[in-house]
């Protein structure tokens, strides 16, 4: 299972990194347009995680640069805060995300990346656990944003995130649904 | 981890984007593992300071710095490869962060289990910054810590230090985090250039575990070495520095020793590509009380003669005193630069593993036995070489084969091995072996350009060694190797770099009464960069050993694991 998760979201991400075309010259990207977001929303623990961690709130931070004319680059910041089901545990879950996103008609958004997590815990009533310092780990996200809605000078939408941490003994899943407020800086 | 559907997704990868360009662009851990990931070359890992490593190409069963350079007094192994202290400042200016970690930590999969089942996974980090030149002046500062594979000897690192210290000492060997990293240091250092020439001066200071070369004992060293250098037209004036302070494990306290070397060189350039170096070092040691140096004042006089006619002929020539012998050696490459097709002869003969740096390690209450670094006999090697080979605009091919031989081979030879701890450490000393090995190289390297933004490139050697030396080298080489590396590029400045290594089973000789086993393995690296601004600035994600299962590859080795790089770096 965790080997498919892991082709797909490579390939899926390296396609979307083929957003130019294969030519003879370079034109770098211009970064012609900047958009500043905000996200609220959940994380949703799956897998293996389903019966481990409750869902918890999700607050986010991005930044998008136009890449090519259909494509996007994206820096992402979330942190969560995740309670334990059956331990006196609550951990902060935080992230860094780096990728790029597919732009798809009316503002819609297909992109994917790679992600640094870190884990720590916030409180700990139960002994002695590694993640009492940090923990980080390497993975991967795809991500999906509906099409937007106006607000004046900000943009709606939902976006849902899917992530793979690569832990051991089993990678590590979680899902995200957030309210996006975007802002277009320049 | 095995990770098939990954393996299958890569070599897909490799072959969709078709890719490749004249260098390989995967990017790792700066400076020490470059050619484990980039290259076809032998890599046999032990820890990020500890390695073997040594074309595939050279026939002889040593690494090239051995084989033909001036041997030195901090730089030299009979069969490996050691982080060096004295690294010399990077020639172009830049500034670049790097950071990295093994994949695999538990994260919330401890909170599943309740407990963790798997060795922590550690992390690099790296930083250098160039100052702009400013009237001649430049200056340099950079910070390196590679805890990447340092999970494998935690235990026994700590138990070094438990025993030397019964209070511990309060801290890690390394300027943060708890991993006992393989080093940790940095490096500031100015340059001034002016016409007649040039001047550096460096200083380092840091952490380092390191092996001794025969015993394999690993000791933790405080690390300080300054360097400096000044070159005035033909004349080379080298001073350095390297003070070692460590932890010897019958040594209740810290004992410190030192070596300061200087050098004066005459470079000079005659008729044609020759060059000549002739001068003298002088080495002044402060006692060790784990090594015997045969003298702690060495003044070694030395010339050393190459000539290089660019189309066909290398000679090297080397001639140094040590104060009890001479050595010699003397290298030779014949061979048909100017046309894919060709034929050359490699000849080789040497008398003496390194006169600068000939000594003893002295026995120590848990370990009785003595090990010797001496040695001085002649060992000859000679290689025939024959090529073939055609290129055009799509494609490029070309066959070699090399029949060789090497008559009487330098090679460490055990008198026992004992475990300190789980631990290995071998007695013995550097010998001749009296016998013979002689072998057959072949290889087949072809290369397709299907767009010049398109590129696969694919390299197979095969091999085969015969003869009673055969099995008293460090590393029985594997018999057959391959490499398939791609690359891409897109209008954007985005380049992916892919490549795919595979060795089948390899040993390892000098370390049990019986070879250690490396099974035969698949390697996958891939590096995804953007560049910007006229490529004066890149941004990358490198995955290095894809869904490596835990494999050493030596008994005091440590797990060679999956890691992600992610970085950034400025040019100017």
């Amino acid at each position: 299972m965790r080997s498919y998760v892991l082709g797909v979201l490579l390939l899926s991400t390296s396609c979307f990194a083929l957003g130019g075309e294969a030519g003879d010259t370079i034109e770098y990207p211009k970064f012609s347009t900047g958009t500043v977001a905000l996200s609220l929303g959940g994380s949703i623990p799956l897998d293996n995680l389903d019966d481990v961690l409750e869902m918890g709130p999700l607050l986010g931070f991005s930044f998008a640069t136009e890449y090519s004319s259909t494509s996007s680059i994206v820096l992402a910041f979330e942190g969560s805060s995740l309670k334990a089901q059956y331990l006196p545990v609550e951990i902060w879950y935080m992230r860094g995300k780096a990728g790029f996103a597919y732009h798809l008609p009316l503002g819609a958004r297909l992109g994917g990346g790679l992600a640094l997590s870190f884990v720590r815990s916030r409180s700990n009533d139960g002994g002695p656990l590694m993640l009492d310092d940090n923990e980080s780990d390497f993975g991967v996200y795809a991500a999906l944003q509906t099409p937007t809605l106006s607000l004046g000078l900000f943009q709606l939408s939902v976006e849902g995130s899917w992530d793979v941490l690569f832990t051991e003994p089993e990678y590590s899943q979680f899902a995200s649904v957030s309210l996006k407020v975007e802002y277009g800086a320049w | 981890m095995v990770n098939k559907f990954l393996c299958i997704t890569i070599v897909v990868l490799c072959a969709v984007f078709q890719v490749m360009g004249q260098e390989s662009n995967i990017r790792t851990e700066y400076g020490a593992l470059d050619s484990k990931s980039q290259t076809i070359d032998l890599f046999i890992l032990q820890t990020a300071s500890e390695y073997y490593t040594k074309p595939y190409t050279l026939a002889f069963p040593y690494s090239t710095r051995e084989l033909y350079s001036l041997p030195s007094f901090d730089q030299f192994e009979l069969y490996g490869k050691k982080y060096s202290v004295f690294k010399p400042l990077p020639q172009s200016r830049y500034t670049r962060i790097q950071t990295g970690n093994e994949v695999g930590d538990p994260l919330m999969q401890e909170l599943r289990d309740g407990y963790v089942t798997e060795s922590n996974r550690t992390p690099m980090t790296e930083l250098t910054l160039y100052s702009p030149i400013v009237s001649g002046w430049k200056a340099l500062f950079s910070f390196e810590q590679v805890d990447h594979f340092s999970a494998a000897d935690i235990t026994y690192k700590q138990s070094v230090l438990n025993r030397t210290n019964p209070t511990f000492e309060a801290i890690n060997y390394s300027w943060f985090g708890e991993n006992y990293p393989q080093y940790s240091s940095f490096v500031a250092g100015v340059e001034k250039k002016f016409s007649k020439g040039i001047s550096r001066t460096s200083y380092r200071d840091g952490w380092l575990w390191l092996n001794l070369k025969g015993s394999g004992r690993l000791l933790p060293y405080k690390l300080r070495t300054a360097q400096t250098e000044l070159a005035v037209e033909e004349l080379y004036l080298t001073g350095k520095y390297h003070y070692k302070r460590y932890l010897g494990d019958e040594l209740l306290t810290h004992r410190t020793s030192y070596t300061t070397e200087y050098s004066l060189e005459y470079r000079g350039n005659s008729i044609n590509q020759s060059t000549h170096k002739l001068g003298f070092d002088i080495a002044v040691r402060g006692d060790d009380p784990l090594v015997e140096y045969d003298a702690l004042l060495k003044v070694i006089p030395f010339a050393q003669f190459d000539f290089k006619d660019e189309k066909s002929f290398t000679l090297t020539n080397t001639l140094a005193y040590n104060g009890s012998y001479f050595l010699l050696r003397d290298s030779l490459m014949v061979r048909s630069y100017d046309t894919l097709s060709g034929a050359g002869v490699n000849l080789l003969v040497t008398n003496a593993i390194n006169p600068k740096d000939d000594y003893t390690e002295r026995p120590t209450s848990n370990f009785q036995d003595s090990v010797r670094m001496r040695h001085t006999q002649l060992m000859q090697s000679y290689a025939a070489e024959f090529y073939k080979g055609e290129h055009n605009t799509l494609f490029e091919w070309n066959v070699y084969t090399s029949p060789w031989v090497i008559m009487n081979p330098h090679y460490f030879k055990i008198d026992s091995i004992v475990s300190d701890g789980g631990y290995l450490l071998r007695s013995g000393g550097v010998t001749s072996h009296g016998g013979n090995a002689w072998g057959l190289k072949n290889r087949l390297k072809a290369s397709l350009y299907l767009h010049n933004t398109f590129t696969v490139r694919g390299t197979i050697h095969l091999q085969k060694v015969w003869g009673s030396a055969q099995y008293s080298f460090e590393l029985t080489e594997p018999e057959l190797a391959t490499f398939i590396e791609a690359q891409y590029h897109n209008s954007f400045g985005l380049q992916v770099s892919a490549n795919a290594k595979f060795q089948t089973v390899q040993y390892l000789n000098g370390w049990g009464a019986t070879p250690y086993e490396i099974a035969g393995h698949w390697e996958y690296n891939l590096t995804i960069a953007q560049y910007l601004y006229n490529n004066s600035i890149s941004v990358w994600a490198s995955a290095l050993n894809i869904g490596a299962r835990e494999l050493k590859e030596h008994p005091n080795g440590a797990f060679d694991r999956f890691r992600i790089i992610v970085g950034g770096e400025w040019r100017y």
